[in-house]
């Protein structure tokens, strides 16, 4: 797949602008949609952000580092595994505070 | 002075021989593992020879310090299972750390950051990186010091001034007499140690309580849940914790930590690094959490319980907590107050834990010191033997040193937690912003990243006198309204550097792309053409499993010949780079080395060929059966 060629410093700008843009407007917009003590609200808040970070720096290795193509062959093993990591720590949280809320309080 | 432990005879007589047997153990292995460190290269980084395993269980006792213990049970008792947050959002920052970070130090055989700041800016650039790493490292022996005088004065009442001086000179003694090779054995062992002692604990407040079910339910359901409060609780909540911890936090964790550098640069190949860090951050770090900071959690619910039911769990009257630093040790001595063997072991357990970070960091600081300071600055020409002597001597010095540090911790105020953030956020934020950028832009020149760092340390040292510098900063991010921002103090750093660093960078020169190349993300494919010595060879090969040993003196020093058959099964050609190790799989590459593929030969073909000297110098023994695999 061809990726578009943007002008660098271009791309990085817009880049910095997102990151921003999404780290005032994301936490805002979970408050207001579930309230502050939600207790889905801080694990949405983490993965959200975080998931930007780890996209973003999976995008910039695999596109823009000028990686060779064989060993770009050969990475695609660790980024399946690293992937996998993620969903099993995604999962993990998910699974921790659903299981927290649902079972009862005595006292 | 009592904090909650009865210690009785059998309880001490334990504590006491695990302890002996304990120093025993760590000088047998600081003297048996001396004769594996014949050169300097050896002493810090064990060669580069080891297993990913072995590391890996090394890291799982370098994460857990004495430190990790009082800290976490402390968070733990305070706000409840989200004491474990800071073990377990490392992972976003993991693709940089795989495939940039990690091949980069690897292929360009960097020994240290310092180092790699110097090769990727100029000299200047060094050492300011060399204070700030100081400072940081200094700052963790500090604090676990500290915490190691808590540690003693709530189990035994000793008083840390006593204690503290011994401790010091123990621990100087045995990393300088073995270096890296014995502090990752003797890790190897406290790994196991630390986590035995955790699951008792563990094991043993969940039976006082009556269970797993009785012990969750007494918790409230802020106390059950895996992440901090969204920003209620100034000191401790989720929006600061993403900036501060699982941003700025992990990557001085992952990518700036000496200790971790080490462990990872001992390994024999890039992608069993990389096995060894994702088995760290999905399997011992979860865990760590869970056995540095359950007994807090017991705690909390014991006391949830016996508020609701009026009466002591057991015999002997109610838990109480009357100091939050002692609250491990509290809550063990309450739990496994009728088993005295159990909380003998535990104890000692934490006693030993004492030492498996404080190992790491003088070694650390022995590393950066030798190789950024001594060797550039005082000896430049000096023989391996000189340089390893300095290593051994500097490691007692730089021990001494930190126990003067340790005193400044005991003057300071608030929750372990929030006194280890104070100091660890105003060190690092300048230092993981002219990293990253000097990884990831090749503009990025030594003039900005020297402004980077010094404006970046400076600016973030002066919101500790004037902290609403932070505020608007907090407000966007929508940080906690009320307290000191201190969580965001990283996040202030990294942007105030980076600002400068960028602002700088683009009215001066780009730095010369020749001399960066291999030193950036995108130019990792070059660095591997350095580590090799020429194109690298990417197919991929079998392993071979059994050869013999076979002295041939007319090999060069660090060449290796094998059978054209052997070759083509590994896919290797003359002058790739090989890794032979001894078979016997629990040496881990003990007996070990990374060799140069001299030619194939057509002689027995089970057979691999080198000279004596290169047979001594990787320690390989002639009689015993080696495995093979090309590197690169």
């Amino acid at each position: 797949m061809k990726i578009p060629v943007i002008k660098k410093s271009f791309l990085s700008v817009l880049i910095l602008f997102f990151i921003f843009g999404f780290s005032y407007g994301y936490p805002r917009l979970l408050v207001s949609r579930l309230g502050e003590d939600n207790p889905w609200i801080s694990y949405l808040y983490t993965y959200g952000i975080g998931l930007i970070f780890f996209l973003l720096g999976l995008i910039w290795i695999f596109t823009r580092a000028g990686m060779n193509p064989q060993r770009r062959r050969q990475e695609i093993y660790w980024l399946i595994a690293i992937i996998c990591g993620l969903i099993f720590m995604f999962s993990l949280h998910a699974l921790w505070i659903f299981w927290a809320v649902r079972f009862p309080i005595k006292g | 002075m009592n904090f909650g432990v009865d210690i009785s005879g059998i309880t001490l007589g334990i504590i006491l021989g695990v302890i002996v047997s304990y120093f025993m153990m760590v000088t047998f292995f600081g003297t048996y593992f001396s004769k594996f460190s014949s050169n300097i290269h050896d002493f810090f980084f064990s060669g580069q020879r080891f297993a990913w395993w072995l590391p890996f269980f090394s890291m799982m006792a370098t994460g857990i310090g004495a430190y990790s213990y009082l800290k976490y049970s402390e968070q733990g008792l305070n706000t409840g299972m989200n004491s474990a947050m800071a073990y377990m959002n490392d992972f976003f920052i993991v693709p940089l750390f795989f495939f940039g970070w990690l091949p980069l130090i690897y292929f360009t055989r960097t020994k240290s950051i310092p180092q790699y700041f110097k090769k990727r800016f100029n000299k200047s650039t060094c050492y300011i990186t060399v204070c700030i790493l100081l400072a940081y490292i200094f700052y963790y022996i500090g604090y676990n010091l500290f915490t190691i005088g808590l540690a003693f004065e709530g189990i035994f009442g000793f008083s840390p001034l006593w204690t503290l001086p011994l401790i010091t000179l123990i621990l100087g003694t045995y990393v300088s007499l073995g270096g890296q090779t014995a502090v990752i054995f003797t890790d190897l062992v406290q790994g196991v140690i630390l986590y035995l002692a955790g699951f008792l604990a563990f094991g043993y407040g969940l039976y006082v309580l009556g269970g797993l079910d009785e012990f969750f339910s007494y918790l409230p359901l802020e106390h059950r849940l895996p992440f901090a409060p969204f920003r209620d609780n100034p000191h401790f909540n989720s929006v600061g914790m993403f900036w501060g911890d699982a941003l700025a936090g992990s990557i001085a964790f992952l990518f700036l930590n000496q200790g971790f550098l080490m462990r990872f640069l001992s390994i024999r190949s890039v992608n069993e690094a990389r096995f060894a860090g994702l088995a760290n951050i999905l399997i011992t770090l979860p865990v760590s959490a869970l056995v540095v900071g359950s007994v807090g959690w017991i705690g909390k619910s014991i006391l949830q319980k016996q508020s609701v039911l009026n009466s002591a769990l057991m015999g002997g009257g109610q838990l109480n907590i009357e100091d939050s630093y002692h609250t491990f040790v509290s809550v063990v001595g309450y739990v496994v107050q009728n088993n005295p063997v159990i909380l003998g072991i535990i104890l000692a357990a934490l006693l030993a834990a004492l030492m498996s970070t404080i190992d790491t960091l003088i070694n650390a600081a022995t590393a950066i010191f030798i190789y950024d300071i001594y060797k550039p600055l005082i000896h430049s020409h000096s023989s391996d033997k000189h340089y390893l002597k300095a290593a051994k001597i500097s490691s007692i010095l730089i021990t001494g040193l930190s126990l003067l540090l340790a005193s400044w911790f005991f003057f300071q105020k608030g929750t372990l937690m929030s006194i280890h953030y104070k100091g660890i956020m105003v060190i690092i934020p300048s230092i993981v912003t002219t990293l990253l950028l000097g990884m990831l832009w090749n503009r990025f020149n030594s003039i900005s990243a020297s402004c980077a760092l010094v404006v970046g340390v400076f600016l973030t040292f002066m919101t500790l006198k004037f902290p609403e510098w932070i505020y608007p900063l907090r407000d966007f991010f929508y940080g906690s309204p009320t307290g000191d921002p201190f969580l965001f103090r990283a996040l202030f750093g990294m942007l105030v550097s980076g600002f400068v660093g960028i602002v700088v960078c683009l009215f001066t020169k780009p730095a010369d792309k020749n001399k960066i190349q291999g030193y950036t993300l995108e130019s990792i494919d070059k660095a591997m053409w350095f580590f090799k010595g020429g194109k690298p060879n990417l197919k991929w090969g079998k392993r071979l499993c059994s050869l013999k040993l076979q002295v041939d003196d007319s090999l060069k020093k660090g060449e290796i010949g094998l059978s054209k058959k052997n070759a083509e099964i590994m896919k290797a050609e003359p002058s790739d780079i090989v890794y032979v190790a001894d078979k016997r799989w629990y040496l881990a590459g003990l007996r070990s080395g990374h060799f140069r593929l001299a030619f194939s030969h057509n002689k027995v073909e089970d057979t691999l060929t080198l000279s004596q000297e290169t047979l001594d110098q990787s320690y390989l023994l002639k009689d015993k059966a080696v495995f093979s695999k090309k590197i690169i």
